[in-house]
Formats: C-alpha cells, structure tokens, sequence
C-alpha cells in the first residue's frame, strides 16, 4: 500500500496527541527522562543489556561469545547450551508455585479443569518418557495443530522436555497451510486434537490431518487428543492417554545448544507464508524479559484470548507465562457463544488479573456488548494488554472507560463516571522478531498511554521510523525499522526476510508514524501482505490456491472496520467458477481467516 | 451447586463423594455437615440411603475431631458459631466440615465461622486441593473471616459457596485471589 493512499481523516483514527496516566499507575510511572535515558543506554550498549537478560535463565554452560556475525546474520550465546524445560517448568519442583494452579481450562459448555504445576510438571514428565519409546528425539521438528488445552500443554512439555523442536499451527487454517508447514518442517511428529466446539458447532481437526497425511511419509507419530470423539483412524496414531501410561523413567532432559531451533512460525510474505526458525536461548531470553515487564508475575491470573499458531498465542501463552509461574486461563470456543458476554464472565469467575487479546476482538466487543460489561465484577484485573495490529483511538477510549474502569474507585477513579483506572497497552508484536518489541511496560519503564499508539519501543529494540531516504521522520509516515538485531533474531529464514535487512537495518513491512516523544503507531503493511484481524496473510497463497481452477485472479486489498483488513476477489467469469465454491476452498485449504468479504465477477 | 445452597458434587476415580446435597441418586457417598433446610433434605428423602450416608446425626454417624479411614481418609471437623446474635443456630457438636483426603486433599468448612480448631489443619494435612468456603456471614464466615483462613491455609484452588450477596463474593475474591485460585462456580 503505497503511504500516499493513507487519507489524513484515516490517520486522526489511530494518531493522539493526549496523554493518560491510569489511576492504578500512578506511583509507578517513570518519567519520559528517566524512560529515555533507560531506553538510551540499552541500545548504546544493547549487547550487554541483553547480556544481562540471558543471565536471569538458568543456562547449563553458560555462552562466552556473547555475540558473532551482524545484522541478519547475527547470532547470539552461541556456545551456550541449556535446559529449555528447566526454564520452562522444571525450575519450580520444589517451590511454592508447584501448588497453585498452572493451567485453567473452560469450553464453550462451561466445562472447567484445572491442572497445577506439580500436576504439570509430573504428567509432562511421564510423557517425556513415554515420547522415547516412539522415537521422539533432538532434532526432531514436531507441528502441534491444536486449540489451547491443557492437553496439548503437557504434550508441548514432553516434547520440549526431549529437546523437539516446534511449530504451532493455527487451527484455524485449512489441510493446504497444515501440509505446506508440515513438509516444511520435515516434521516427524503431529499433535493434533481431533476436533473442537466453536460457537456450538463441532470443528473436525483430524479430517484435515487425514486430508494430507497418505502424501506426507516422513511423519513417524501423530498423537491425538481425543475432545470431540471422532470417528477416523489414521496410521501412526498415538493416544493421548497411551502417553500417560507409564512411568518417569526415561524423561531424562535434553541439554541443546543456545543457537538450536526451539519454535517455528510460518509468517506471510507477498508471494506465500514462509518459515522462520528462532533459537533456543535468543528466544528464551527475549519472552522471559517481556513477559516480565508486560505486568506478569507469579501470583498473576492470565487470560489470554490469542490461540496457539501466531506468535502472541505461542511466546505468551506456552511460554512467558509458564517461565514465570502464573496461572494461565485457556479457553476453547468462540467469544460470542453462548453470548458477547463469555469473556468477561471468565475474567470474573477467575479472577484474572491480566487480560491480552487481540483489536479486532476488541472492536467486535464494542459492537455488541457496550452495556452488560457492568454486569460483571472485573476489579480484579491489573492490566489490559492489546496486540497484533493497528488501535483506533475510539477503541482504546472504550476500553480503558468500559472495561478498564471497574466498580471500586481507585485514587481518583469514579466508577460511575468511567474515567478510567488500570492501563489499556498496545504492544507491538511480529512473528520475525519473536516478542514485542514496542509498548509501555508494566513492570519495567511505564510512561503515560497514548491512546491508540503502541508506545514507545521497549528497551533492547533500536527501533526507528524511516522516510524513503533512509532518515529518521517524526510526526509522518514512515517504515518501522529495527537497525540492530536482537537475540531472538531468526536462525533461520526466507530469502524475503534476507532482503528486507538489505538496506543495513531491518524494515518491519510496516507503516507507521513516531511522534517527538518515540512514541510508535503502527498504520498497516506497505507491502501487499493483508493484515486481517491482527495476522498477516499471504495473498500469493491465496492466489496460489485459486490458480488452480482459474488463472484470472486478482486481490484487492480493503479496509474492514472489524478486522482492521480483508480483501476483494476480482475473478472473470470464463473461469466458470461459483462464489459458493470459491468460498468452500479458501475455507477448506486454507482457512475461514482468508475467506474474502467480497467475490466480484467480471467479464 | 445452586447459589445460596453448600451442596458439592465431588467426582474421584468413577466415585461420586457428595456433600450437603438434596438430590442424591448419582452418589457414592454422601456426607452431611448439619441438618439445616439449605444443606439436608429430610430423612423422608433419603429413606433409601441412609447405607451411603456419613454425618454426626445421621446415617453411618461420625464423631467430631475424629479421622475415619476407608478407601480415602476423612478428617471431621468441629464448626460453630460464636459471634452470631443466636446461639443456637450453628450450636457446637451440631454440626460439622469434612477434610477428605483422596490422591489430593479437599475441605469442605461446613457452616462455621473461624475457629480456632481450623488452625490445626496445617500440621495434618501437608497441601489442601480445594478449599469450599461459606462466605455470606451472619453465623457463618464473613467474607474478611473466610479470606483469613485462605491466608492461612493457602489452598491451591477456593470456592465460595452459601451466598446470595454478590457484593459479599467480591470482596471474599478481591482479599483472596492472591493467595489462592479463588473460582467462582
């Protein structure tokens, strides 16, 4: 999208030049000096400040190269080798936390179970042993294509516990994205739920696992969590429950080098979704810290509304939230069953204390539930945090007067006036750079909100806005840049992503405007990736799919007011095709996420 | 459990344990802490089984301050009322709380308020699971007394139960959650 395009009336959507400090933040601002001059010496000495964050994991041979190569090339902690279950979970056998609760499931019925820590820690261990009698072993790759279940957290445990490395899959996608990130991989194991309850319908997992798995030979094991009792028999199946059975024995950890593959995401790029691999020991310490400094603490209640696939579902849900010792809520259905109000009766049935979930879910909030919030008691909550994509203003004011206000004054907060009490943080996040990467912190350097912007970059991240000609522009549109490489820095990636650090530093693919404070508002892509509801999609792979039945195909890139993006499919009619079947296919291969709003047909 | 009521279904390998409930066709066991309206239906009711039935007045009769072992251990615990302006509406030895000890370890207060015998639990039972806790005060806790006893015992996971003020749950889950999973059933 050229910035040109970018009408100003669009920009006073997302762009504010006010400043709020929430009641409940008040003693613990920094000033924007104090915030500056922090921020400042982490990039004048970003290795060592980085340095200084590896430190606080539990490492097995600590790394004596902090650093080698540069820009994309970089990597970091090289000859550094540690237990990523260790950091994970295995650091609490023995501590406080293993008797507070780790995982909070609920569905759409209002089925609840809750697992502990010492549950966790002995059932993924149980499992970890049970992984090596099917040859599950370092340097495999697995791909787990599951919803957020407590199930799915013990088999992720196990599996990280034998020193696999993983790539989630966005249920979400279709047979199509699941085999591309499969073969991709070259992935030995799949972990799969057969199925889930969304908005009261039956979403059949296992049908796509079926759809591919007779043209994939190298898969050696895919185990299933039975949710929704399908009945398919795939080879090569394992239960969930054959994994349990069993004992400890052989869940001895395994010890991996610091620049070893840990996740792996599949980000979209023009022309398709390509891998990206981030390292064990760069990503781990880049997820601790800012789990950390977003607001999480051991004694924190975590509700996170984004699923497992893209990068917030996955660094904080499997694991920022774990590496700390929170309590993390999962929930299995759609926002809106039985009605818009499921969210907040889970925020107050369970005493979150911090809230993360996504703008478009937020402005869909808006649409339907601006009056029943009052129902619910929300006092609990310490923090709202949202992400993915760009904030209008409106949105954010609505949030922090009707969600963030609560019913107990606090300083001067006056419920019945909605003027505001915990903060509303916009957090800028990316799949390449692993965590996020702008935002004010919490737990860390918190200065005033603006609302709408995803504040100011946190520290470590030499994040800057750039013109054309490669200079620093304030108060204009610009390309978000990063010029130094951080630790999580992709190990592994797309020529694309080569490319975009072509000019010294890296471009984000992002638009987005900094004001003279630093303070970052992210507008959109300038490419032709779609950014809908918060996730970047391929149109290439859209056009991929379409290809096949007819060679006419354009995308046009719309503005949603719900999903922030969606697009416009331009196809001639020679090609014969129905709406009804085009709809089916993107749906089926690729996922309902890419359905286009609109099919036009043209002569 | 219905609100206001104290009534608990508690599900453990194919048992169902079942406290201060009216219908009770699907237990296994079933306790009762007293013989109060909300909490007992009537012996008219359980005519058919008063075999599966474990109280201090009724059915298999248990003694207070005492630890019974059959397939799990039970731990039945005095509750009273001392501060409430009738004396005998939770009188001592009328009533009771039951700590069931199964692969993890449950307590159920029964109509109490805090007593000083609850300051033993601790040195007998080393983690409680689940901790189900009245919260609506008058002759039960109040909301301060019943996140007292959380302070104290740090369950890993509360339920209040007995209420009909929400006002009341809010407060009992805004003193609590940070020493225990307070959820709200």
């Amino acid at each position: 999208m050229n910035k040109d395009l970018i009408s100003s009336e669009e920009i006073d959507k997302y762009v504010s030049n006010e400043y709020i400090t929430p009641p409940m933040m008040r003693y613990k601002k920094v000033s924007y000096t104090e915030y500056q001059r922090i921020y400042r010496e982490s990039i004048d000495n970003y290795v060592s400040f980085w340095r200084r964050e590896a430190e606080k994991l539990v490492w097995n041979k600590r790394w004596s190269i902090d650093i080698i190569g540069e820009g994309v090339y970089t990597r970091w902690f090289v000859d550094g080798e540690i237990d990523v279950y260790h950091n994970l979970i295995g650091k609490f056998k023995g501590s406080w936390v293993e008797n507070k609760p780790a995982l909070i499931w609920e569905n759409e019925e209002g089925e609840t179970r809750i697992i502990l820590y010492s549950d966790l820690l002995k059932r993924s261990l149980v499992i970890a042993s049970s992984l090596s009698d099917y040859d599950v072993k370092y340097g495999d790759w697995a791909i787990i294509y599951t919803p957020p279940s407590i199930e799915a957290f013990e088999i992720f445990l196990g599996l990280i516990r034998r020193g696999v490395a993983i790539e989630f899959v966005f249920t979400g996608f279709g047979y199509e994205e699941l085999r591309k990130r499969i073969v991709n991989r070259k992935a030995r194991h799949i972990v799969v739920q057969d199925g889930f309850i969304r908005k009261g319908r039956a979403i059949n997992l296992l049908r796509n696992i079926a759809e591919i798995i007779n043209k994939i030979d190298f898969v050696k094991n895919i185990f299933v969590i039975k949710r929704i009792d399908v009945s398919k028999s795939i080879d090569k199946t394992v239960l969930y429950e054959d994994l349990l059975r069993g004992s400890e024995k052989n869940s001895k950890p395994a010890i991996i080098r610091s620049i070893d593959p840990l996740i792996g995401f599949h980000s979209g790029y023009e022309d398709d979704f390509k891998k990206l691999t981030h390292s064990a020991g760069g990503y781990l310490t880049q997820v601790y810290s800012t789990s950390r400094w977003i607001g999480l603490r051991p004694r924190d209640i975590y509700f996170c509304t984004v699923w497992p696939g893209w990068v917030t579902g996955v660094s904080y849900l499997f694991f920022g939230p774990l590496m700390i010792g929170s309590t993390v809520i999962l929930y299995e259905g759609g926002p809106d069953h039985p009605s818009w109000n499921r969210w907040w009766e889970i925020i107050e049935r369970y005493s979150a204390t911090i809230f993360l979930t996504t703008g478009s879910a937020l402005r869909m909030l808006r649409r339907y539930t601006p009056q029943p919030i009052k129902d619910y008691n929300l006092d609990t909550l310490k923090a709202i945090l949202i992400t993915a994509e760009p904030l209008e203003k409106d949105v954010w004011n609505w949030v922090y007067r009707y969600v963030g206000t609560g019913h107990s004054p606090f300083i001067d907060s006056v419920p019945r006036e909605f003027s505001g009490r915990i903060p509303v943080v916009n957090l800028y996040i990316q799949s390449e750079i692993g965590t996020f990467a702008t935002g004010n912190l919490i737990n860390y350097v918190f200065t005033e909100l603006s609302p709408g912007s995803a504040g100011p970059p946190i520290p470590g991240f030499d994040i800057d806005v750039y013109d054309d000609n490669d200079n620093p522009v304030r108060n204009k549109i610009g390309r978000l840049i990063i010029r130094r490489p951080w630790p999580s820095i992709p190990i592994e990636a797309s020529e694309d992503f080569i490319m975009k650090w072509s000019r010294g530093y890296y471009d984000t693919g992002d638009y987005a405007i900094m004001n003279e404070r630093g303070y970052i508002t992210p507008l959109g892509r300038h490419d032709n990736v779609l950014k809908i509801s918060g996730y970047r999609i391929s149109p290439g792979s859209i056009k991929k799919i379409l290809e096949e039945y007819t060679r006419d195909v354009v995308i046009e890139r719309v503005k949603d007011d719900l999903r922030f993006e969606s697009y416009k499919l331009v196809i001639s009619k020679r090609s014969g095709l129905e709406e009804s079947f085009i709809r089916k296919i993107v749906r089926e291969r690729l996922g309902a996420i890419a359905e286009p709003r609109e099919i036009i047909f043209i002569d | 459990m219905r609100e206001g009521f104290a009534g608990v279904k508690i599900l453990y390998k194919n048992h169902m344990i079942c406290i201060d409930v009216k219908e009770v066709d699907s237990c296994t066991y079933i306790f009762y802490t007293h013989d109060h309206d909300r909490h007992f239906p009537g012996e008219k009711l359980l005519r058919n089984s008063y075999e599966k039935i474990y109280s201090i007045f009724t059915g298999n009769i248990l003694s207070i301050n005492r630890l019974y072992e059959f397939d799990k251990k039970i731990m039945i615990m005095p509750t009273y009322a001392y501060s409430w302006r009738d004396p005998d509406y939770h009188p001592r030895e009328k009533g009771s709380g039951f700590i069931i000890k199964t692969d993890v370890t449950t307590y159920h207060t029964g109509d109490s308020e805090l007593i000083k015998e609850m300051s033993m639990i601790k040195d007998l039972f080393e983690n409680i699971y689940v901790l189900f806790i009245p919260i609506e005060g008058r002759g039960v806790f109040t909301p301060e007394e019943a996140s007292e006893l959380v302070r104290s015992l740090r369950p890993s996971i509360v339920v209040p139960i007995h209420y009909e003020d929400k006002r009341k749950l809010y407060l009992f889950r805004d003193l609590s959650y940070v020493y225990s999973q307070v959820t709200i059933l």
